[in-house]
């Protein structure tokens, strides 16, 4: 065993250490500044210095700091009941980041096992599960999951379990092209006949070999995740008020367009930073790993 | 041809199946619709009356067999909120969303095919670099907040268009350009991806050592290539593009099928509901078909291979 892993550690190829190029910079910097928005949404109780829910009826529609009658008390203005806008505006990312975040893991795992399951067993099993998954591609699911929130009741957890049912599916059709390549390969043949379990085969040789194309695609899912709930928020079925969300908060200002347009448009801002953000992460990583999936 | 159609005929007939069904069942399970019809100050006489009226007093085998013949003979009910006939008044809906999708799509492919085609031949160049971050604008920027900075600038600050409603031509502009961004952005990352690898291959080069120019290179030769990829990233992004235009329709106040929805959805009008669902549905199988068959007008080798 010990010699084994000599031998292996003294084959294995140099280059394939973390190098940071030229052309890796601004993914990088995408890579930070999204982490930075997610840990600062979250620990928004800790340096907060307003309560995004406290109201100031006096103080409503204040403008931003940057135009004229602004103040540095309300960095971002207020809303039309006076609530700070840059406090709601942080604490509004907490349901997007939990959103897109839970449905793209919860969703990656789900679609990978059955992808892997359906590549790995062929036959009957694949045809059911590839089934399903044209079945719900060719389906505006989007449409449906407004229909099925409505009916059920709009909660956190609605909206979660939803979007799971709807993202699954780019997984699970990756997951079962990439392990049929895999199949093809030597070391896949080499762990069949030194006579691995399927189970150990799928989990140590399988997963982690097509997992990189498949982390591209997370990314992709949890940036799709979070505008999705957002669309839904402004359509009035996402999570109910007073919790802030960026689409309820757009919603509401749509009827101060003329006359404090900040209130809808910095929640907007904010949401497609944080997308831009996810994507270039996310095309950084295709780029890194595999120049010919561009998603 | 005749299998494709046979194929999708049965799709139709089980998606009309399987998403009625579903709603049925959800809205049932969803708790007593008759409650929401007859609002808050019901008296008991009057819910009573109300759900002997609409059935609701019968076992749900009963009503799931009477709601699948009504089905046949295409009758959802009437509007809980209007009293119009439910399925009437979503197809009444249709040419306006369908306007808005035609208007969309047009600009969309408009834009994308030049500028990702010019693209991939001017690889490094400032317009390469302006595709790519108008793909990546377009596929993130929500539409709901492109809708509304459109019409903060263009309506409120410049007005130069309506803000809300269809009643003048020039009123489509701004919910058409909300909702063609986000398909805009797919198809224009697609076009330069495949446009750039078909630079490489040898019928460009055989077309251009004949003297053919440029322009005649690409929109004869390449886009004819990158033609079958994109129809079938129509097919892939509609549900997407369906919801766009959900959302879009609601920011424009623009009178379609997916506003119609939506505040059916949020006044829980069950039957209107029912029938816009199914009716989005049907529009979806019927555009798969149009996918298919223009596959194959657009790629002969398609054609060849299902007669064999």
């Amino acid at each position: 065993m010990a010699t084994e892993l000599a031998a292996s550690t003294a084959t294995a190829p140099k280059e394939r250490r973390f190098v940071i190029r030229r052309r890796d910079i601004g993914g990088l910097i995408a890579a930070i500044l999204t982490a930075t928005a997610i840990i600062a949404s979250f620990t928004a109780d800790l340096w907060l210095p307003v309560d995004p829910n406290l109201q100031d009826l006096l103080g409503r529609l204040a403008p931003p700091f940057f135009l004229e009658g602004g103040s540095t008390v309300h960095v971002l203005g207020t809303d039309e009941l006076g609530r700070d806008l840059f406090a709601r505006t942080v604490v509004g990312g907490q349901v997007s980041f939990i959103v897109g975040l839970t449905v793209a893991t919860v969703a990656g795992v789900i679609g990978i096992a059955l992808g892997v399951l359906a590549g790995y067993r062929r036959g009957f099993m694949e045809t059911l599960i590839m089934r399903f998954v044209d079945v719900q591609t060719a389906f505006p699911f989007l449409v449906i999951a407004i229909a099925i929130v409505s009916i059920v009741g709009a909660s956190l957890r609605t909206i979660i379990v939803t979007l799971i049912i709807y993202q699954w599916v780019p997984f699970a059709r990756l997951a079962h092209a990439k392990t049929l390549t895999v199949k093809q390969l030597d070391y896949y043949r080499a762990a069949v006949a030194i006579g691995r379990k399927d189970l150990g085969i799928a989990l140590r040789h399988v997963v982690p070999n097509i997992l990189p194309p498949l982390l591209v695609i997370w990314t992709f899912i949890v940036a799709r995740s979070i505008l999705a709930e957002a669309a839904m928020s402004f359509l009035g079925l996402g999570v109910p008020p007073p919790t802030p969300t960026w689409g309820g908060m757009l919603s509401g200002g749509r009827g101060y367009l003329d006359s404090a347009w900040w209130i809808p448009i910095i929640p907007g801002v904010a949401v497609t930073l944080v997308v831009i953000g996810v994507n270039v992460v996310g095309d950084w990583l295709s780029k890194r790993w595999d120049p010919r999936a561009s998603y | 041809m005749r299998k494709i159609l046979f194929a999708r005929g049965r799709q139709l007939l089980l998606v009309i199946l399987g998403l009625s069904t579903l709603v049925f069942f959800l809205i049932r399970l969803s708790g007593d619709p008759v409650l929401v019809i007859a609002g808050p100050d019901a008296t008991e006489e009057q819910i009573a009356s109300l759900t002997e009226k609409f059935g609701f007093d019968q076992p749900v085998y009963v009503q799931y067999v009477r709601f699948l013949l009504n089905l046949v003979t295409l009758d959802f009910g009437r509007s809980f909120l209007t009293g119009e006939e439910a399925l009437g008044l979503v197809l009444s809906r249709i040419p306006a969303s369908s306007q808005l999708a035609i208007a969309a799509l047009s600009i969309a492919v408009v834009v994308a095919i030049p500028l990702g085609i010019s693209a991939a031949t001017h690889p490094g160049t400032i317009r390469a670099r302006f595709a790519q971050w108008l793909a990546l604008a377009g596929q993130s920027i929500p539409s709901f907040v492109l809708g509304i900075v459109l019409i903060l600038v263009f309506a409120v600050q410049i007005p130069l268009f309506p803000s809300f409603g269809n009643e003048a031509a020039w009123s489509l502009v701004l919910p058409a350009i909300t909702l063609s961004s986000f398909i805009m952005a797919r198809q224009l990352r697609l076009v330069q991806a495949y446009a750039s690898e078909e630079m490489l291959a040898g019928y460009v080069r055989t077309a251009r050592s004949l003297g053919y120019g440029g322009f005649r290179v690409r929109y004869r030769h390449i886009l004819r290539n990158v033609l079958v990829p994109l129809v079938s990233l129509l097919g892939i992004e509609l549900g997407t593009i369906i919801g766009g235009a959900v959302v879009t329709e609601a920011v424009f106040a623009w009178p379609g099928l997916g506003r119609t929805m939506v505040a059916a959805v949020q006044a829980r009008d069950y039957p209107v509901v029912q029938a816009s669902v199914l009716v989005i549905g049907v529009f979806v199988v019927l555009i798969n078909l149009v996918v298919d068959l223009l596959y194959q007008r657009i790629d002969p080798r398609l054609r060849v291979k299902e007669s064999v």
